[in-house]
């Protein structure tokens, strides 16, 4: 309170004036001794609020940081569990593994026990039901239970495809943490892949989502430009869900003049124009044109088909759309058989794909059918490492037309008998010539026919060159029910149909054409199913090694091992790169702990700063004020002692 | 002129100096009063003496005037620093009480809790699988919601309390208003035969000057003698009238308020400073604000969360389910108002999965597609769920909600993507099961109604309820990733494009921006208010000392002219003692 234009001092205004300035210095003392008390020079944020929204961040952040740290924490544990297990699989196992095959192979030495390999998988059973406090490392996402089941018929994997994550990064993203059965084991190996396109045709309500679109890029949505003679509309996209909200927005602008509506196979829209010169282009950035497949520039006069805007098979879509409408046979049943079970599939109740895939996997046969990737087919992956999955017909193209049927015209002749295709004699078809041919077929009629497999590639091209040597003679085709190439006489002798080897080939056993699993009447020849898909996994190639080193035939066994020891060894690489991997992301995670935790320290430091009292500042300025008050005090006490009354008689 | 007239020159000095040391007397005793403004007695010469040949002089001395020593344009600038000052100084105090309410910057404030939760789930990305780490993650959703309902009830209790000292101050203003007018009567009739009502008019300087300090008055005084104070422009006393304030109800955008208004013509009242001013504006202003905020934040956490959450899968499915929102008409379409949906669908589309689990079959699920367009009800929702879903039974209940249940007895239904979906894609572009309350995790619309949803919060179900994951593997974390992004790193576009801890940081901040700025202009206004009534003190004050002076002075010159009257009264017997 200053003392300008004062010029008469009341006692009034003497008192008012003291008992101001008392009270303003005991409001600063009062806040000093606060922030004395608690160290903390925000004792409010009002006191300063630049600082106090400077530290609320930093202080967010220090907490947000926390929680990354310990995340990465668990993830480290989870590594390094990993990484000593992967070990363990690596030398005690699948090293051990490749020396007994390599022992065995050697001439003149007897072949290993069985029983000793018998427990190397044991203890790799073990490792790949390795845990860490509560959760099992390399089941994936199923990690509450032990991810690898012995049974009869195999060892089966209950894990997940799909790795368990954690969020490492102080991003949005997560990152996997561990490894699954699959990826370090083999364990979904095993699949047949989807040999058919089963793109479905699209109906009204198919979404958006469940398209690629015509880029490859999914739909999206933007604002398009519709025009002909008569008009020219803006159509906003923005807010579709599925394709039938397209079509009405493109109707509702075209106003009966541009329709649009789903091409007759489904894969596409139609756009036509009731007056010619149709064009459809983008608006602004927009791409939506693009992904729908209907962006024309030029002149289409009074339509188009647009390009395919590539559907996805998804579990909700209806069985009669697949294949562009054409469907598929739920007359009939797929056959599935898998490590000594077998299934009957009854497909008639059947509307969606994903009651196929529920029916394939109540079948309980340790099999899982799933839609691929790349959304245009059904995978069905045999879970049981040791066993073979067979998926066949019974009387009707169900298996066919799902793309699943394990023995078909595309299965390539080098995948048969698990990968050690098949031994043949020549290279040429053309002309055979004797020394060259593999087996012969001998008809009802005694007419021979020979086959040299040559340059044939699949079953279909070992399919064809039958028919095309017999003339008629013997059909050759697939089993009508179950798998494996089927022969038909109709040549109309007595004899019977048969077929043996030529020239010590060993073709006709690998195609199952001998042997004894062949069944055969006077006129027909069922080839056994010689393309068993079991998991390329350590446990069947465990299980294989000690089938092979029972093998009597010193030839064969030697073969079988040295094809074994070739694949441990590839299995050996992988778990040396797995390892390596998570070697590489442990130290990265590492890394990270250690620029978050230096983050922090700043950040800390920032914060002091920003809201730690100054002590020294604080206990000068406490004295300075304590100083000011006294002498407040006793100046007032002086002046106000004095008055003219105490000297007036 | 004689020795009479001299006696009367005495007696006029006596008479006089009597009345000054009354005046001092008068003032040494209401040295302390407040508001009390100094007394100076005017004395003149007065009459004439004819001492013959022309010569004339004066006869003595009169009391003129008792002056009261007071500046009027002086005393109106204090009382409008006062009303400045109480305006910004009742703003300061309930920013402040809001702070402390907020308690922000320390470890158990709601920015704190907030990230607690948001990292929670970010934990849950790896630990899915661990019970006891989702049962953390709900306690703490639960301190999230605890914390916002008491800010929002402080917040309400303090518009509250704000309202009632309103009530208390405007009637304090309507007494102090009568005051005034009856003080008015008073020294009209006082002063209508030439007096000056010095006392009365100092009452009614202190009853202006309180009324100042509630609300901003200009006084201006008629020539009777009576004051007019005026209200910004309305008259609020005028003579021996005085008009009442009352508080009434106003209903702005659906929220009733009360606020002055005048009790005889309900017209409005300017406020232009005074405590009831400042009252209204920080409750309708600042306060206002921190509500409607509080209110958007806790309701966009709703939502957002309840977005992400509903198209998530727990550990476990659950066999019936009932929507928590009710549907006011359930033949409205679902995306209009008359649903009384807080939050509505939109046109796109969701997934129900049915999971049947029968012992020793491994579980099979058949996720089945529901389409929503602007225009589908409830019924037809309904109608629809029963036709396209074999193994769900949908219902209305009698309160308007959606009703869900498995009809194969050893089914459960979960409302993820079906699997292999696109991880790109919602499983819900219809936002109809946040929108209507199913598989959510919060229920409610703003700060005081949020609550946790009932089998979320239930200690026995919550934990397998909590949708962590999109594909019902026990590891699966990926939609606790997709919550715990939804904190810090997802903006929402009705909050500004900001994420919500931005915003409830905004709102912090903001608050001690205000606050300080309340603060600093309270004290400056303080300031001027103290020098201004430095200055009326300094010259309407008493000083003793000045007080004491007049004493010596007055006294003395009693003790002069009783003397001069002894001296003409021997003078007198003089002239009688002469013999005849």
């Amino acid at each position: 309170m200053s003392m300008a234009g004062i010029s008469r001092i009341s006692d009034q205004m003497r008192t008012n004036t003291l008992l101001s300035t008392l009270q303003s210095t005991n409001l600063k003392l009062g806040l000093l001794q606060q922030q004395i008390a608690t160290g903390n020079r925000l004792t409010s944020p009002d006191v300063d609020p630049v600082a106090a929204d400077q530290s609320f961040s930093v202080e967010r952040n220090i907490q947000q940081q926390d929680q990354l740290l310990n995340n990465i924490q668990s993830a480290t544990n989870i590594f390094s569990e990993t990484d000593s297990q992967l070990g363990n699989a690596a030398d005690t196992i699948v090293q051990q593994a490749i020396t007994y095959a390599a022992s065995s192979v050697s001439t003149g030495a007897t072949p290993t026990d069985p029983s000793l390999v018998q427990s190397l998988s044991n203890s790799l059973l073990n490792i790949a039901n390795s845990k860490v406090g509560d959760v099992y490392i390399f089941g994936g996402t199923n990690c509450t239970s032990a991810p690898f089941s012995p049974s009869a018929a195999g060892v089966r994997y209950v894990g997940q495809s799909a790795g368990m994550m954690g969020m490492l990064g102080g991003g949005s993203g997560a990152t996997q943490v561990g490894v699954t059965g699959d990826q370090a084991f083999g364990a979904m190996s095993g699949q047949m892949q989807c040999s058919q396109n089963l793109r479905p045709s699209m109906t009204t309500d198919t979404r958006l989502a469940d398209l690629d679109g015509a880029s490859g890029n999914g739909i999206r949505l933007g604002t398009i430009v519709i025009s002909d003679q008569s008009l020219q509309k803006q159509v906003t996209l923005a807010g579709c869900d599925c394709i039938g909200d397209v079509i009405d927005r493109i109707n509702t602008a075209g106003a009966g003049e541009i329709t649009a509506s789903l091409s007759s196979d489904g894969q596409a829209l139609q756009i036509s124009s009731a007056s010619g010169g149709l064009t459809v282009t983008e608006q602004g950035a927009s791409q939506a044109a693009h992904d729908l497949g209907i962006f024309r520039s030029s002149d289409q006069g009074t339509g188009f088909t647009g390009n395919s805007v590539a559907p996805r098979v998804t579990l909700t879509t209806s069985l009669s759309n697949l294949r562009a409408g054409a469907g598929i046979d739920v007359a009939h049943e797929l056959l599935i058989t898998n490590g000594g079970g077998s299934a009957k599939i009854d497909l008639s109740k059947a509307q969606t794909v994903g009651d196929v895939i529920n029916a394939i996997t109540a079948a309980n046969v340790g099999v899982k059918a799933q839609v691929n990737a790349a959304g245009d087919g059904i995978d069905v992956v045999n879970l049981v490492s040791g066993a073979e999955m067979r998926i066949g017909e019974n009387g009707g193209t169900t298996a066919e037309d799902l793309g699943v049927r394990s023995f078909n015209r595309q299965t390539l002749l080098s995948d048969l008998n698990g990968g050690a295709g098949v031994r043949a004699n020549s290279q040429s078809t053309d002309p055979v010539t004797a020394g060259e041919s593999d087996f012969r077929i001998t008809a009802s009629d005694g007419s021979t026919f020979d086959i040299a497999l040559g340059s044939a590639r699949t079953v279909g091209d070992v399919i064809d060159l039958i028919n095309n040597a017999t003339g008629g003679k013997v059909t050759a085709g697939l089993a009508t029910v179950g798998n494996g190439i089927a022969l038909t006489d109709s040549a109309g002798g007595a004899g019977q149909l048969g077929v043996i080897a030529t020239n010590a080939s060993d073709a006709a056993q690998d195609l199952g054409l001998t042997g004894d699993s062949v069944k055969t009447t006077q006129t027909t020849l069922a080839a056994a199913d010689c393309n068993p898909i079991c998991p390329d996994s350590i446990f069947t190639h465990l299980t294989q090694l000690a089938s092979a080193l029972k093998i009597q035939d010193v030839n064969q066994r030697v073969q079988e091992l040295t094809r074994l020891g070739s694949k441990l060894t590839s299995d050996l690489n992988n778990l040396i790169n797995l390892r390596a991997q998570v070697g590489g992301l442990t130290k990265d995670m590492t890394n990270s702990q250690s620029n978050i935790q230096d983050e922090q320290t700043s950040s800390k430091s920032l914060l002091s700063n920003l809201k730690d009292t100054d002590f020294t500042s604080a206990v000068s300025q406490l004295q300075a004020l304590q100083t000011a008050m006294q002498g407040n005090l006793i100046a007032a006490s002086r002046i106000m002692g004095t008055s003219l009354l105490d000297f007036l008689k | 002129m004689g020795l009479l007239d001299s006696l009367r020159i005495g007696t006029s000095a006596l008479l006089t100096q009597q009345a000054a040391l009354q005046v001092t007397g008068n003032n040494i005793a209401n040295v302390s009063t407040p508001g009390y403004a100094r007394e100076e007695p005017m004395m003149a010469a007065t009459g004439t003496s004819n001492y013959g040949a022309g010569i004339t002089g004066g006869a003595g001395v009169k009391l003129e005037d008792v002056r009261r020593i007071v500046d009027d344009s002086l005393q109106q600038r204090v009382n409008d620093a006062n009303s400045q000052t109480s305006q910004y100084q009742v703003a300061q105090q309930t920013l402040q009480q809001v702070e402390s309410l907020f308690n922000a910057g320390t470890d158990t404030d709601l920015s704190s809790k907030l990230t607690a939760l948001f990292n929670g789930f970010s934990q849950l990305v790896g630990d899915s699988a661990n019970t006891s780490q989702r049962g953390v993650v709900i306690s703490q959703a639960q301190e999230v919601v605890t914390e916002l309902h008491r800010q929002a009830a402080g917040l309400q209790d303090l518009s509250s309390q704000l309202t009632d000292r309103m009530n208390t101050d405007v009637q304090q203003v309507n007494q102090l208003a009568s005051n005034v007018a009856a003080l008015n009567t008073q020294i009209v009739s006082t002063e209508s035969d030439g007096a000056t009502a010095t006392s009365l008019r100092d009452q009614r300087d202190v009853a202006i000057s309180d009324l100042s300090k509630l609300v901003s008055v200009t006084a201006r005084e008629q020539s009777n003698g009576a004051v007019t104070l005026y209200l910004g422009s309305q008259p609020l006393v005028d003579q021996g009238d005085s008009r009442k304030l009352m508080l009434a109800t106003s209903d702005e955008n659906g929220v009733a308020k009360q606020i002055v208004s005048f009790a005889d013509n309900q017209g409005p009242v300017q406020l232009n400073g005074g405590e009831i001013a400042g009252i209204q504006t920080t409750r309708d202003g600042q306060l206002a604000q921190v509500q409607d905020r509080l209110s958007t934040l806790a309701g966009q956490l709703i939502w957002q969360v309840n977005l992400v959450h509903s198209q998530g899968t727990g550990l476990e499915g659950v066999h019936n389910v009932t929507a928590a929102n009710q549907v006011a008409d359930p033949s409205a379409a679902l995306s209009s108002a008359q649903t009384g949906l807080h939050f509505r669908p939109t046109n796109g589309s969701f997934f129900i999965t049915v999971t049947t689990a029968s012992p020793g079959v491994p579980v099979t699920s058949t996720p089945i597609q529901i389409d929503v367009s602007q225009s589908t009800s409830l019924e037809d929702l309904t109608q629809e769920i029963n036709d396209k879903a074999a193994g769900v039974g949908a219902s209305i209940d009698a309160a308007g909600r959606l009703t869900l249940s498995a009809t194969d007895p050893n089914a459960t239904l979960s409302f993820g993507p079906p699997a292999g979906a696109s991880a790109n894609t919602p499983a819900d572009t219809s936002h109809t099961l946040a929108a209507l309350g199913i598989n959510t995790f919060f229920t409610g619309t703003d700060a005081g109604s949020i609550a946790l949803q009932p089998d979320i919060a239930d200690l026995k179900t919550g934990p397998a309820r909590l949708a962590a994951g999109l594909t019902g593997a026990p590891g699966d974390g990926a939609n606790a990733q997709n919550l715990a992004n939804l904190g810090t790193q997802t903006p929402v576009a009705a909050l500004g494009n900001v994420t919500l801890t931005q915003y409830q940081q905004q709102v912090n901040s903001d608050l001690a921006v205000w606050t300080a700025a309340a603060r600093d202009t309270a004290t400056s206004n303080q300031v001027v208010q103290q020098a201004l009534t430095a200055q009326r003190d300094s010259l309407s004050g008493v000083s003793l000392d000045e007080e004491a002076v007049n004493l010596m002075q007055y006294q003395r010159a009693f003790q002069g002219a009783a003397r001069f009257i002894t001296v003409v009264d021997q003078m007198l017997q003089t002239l009688l003692a002469i013999p005849t």
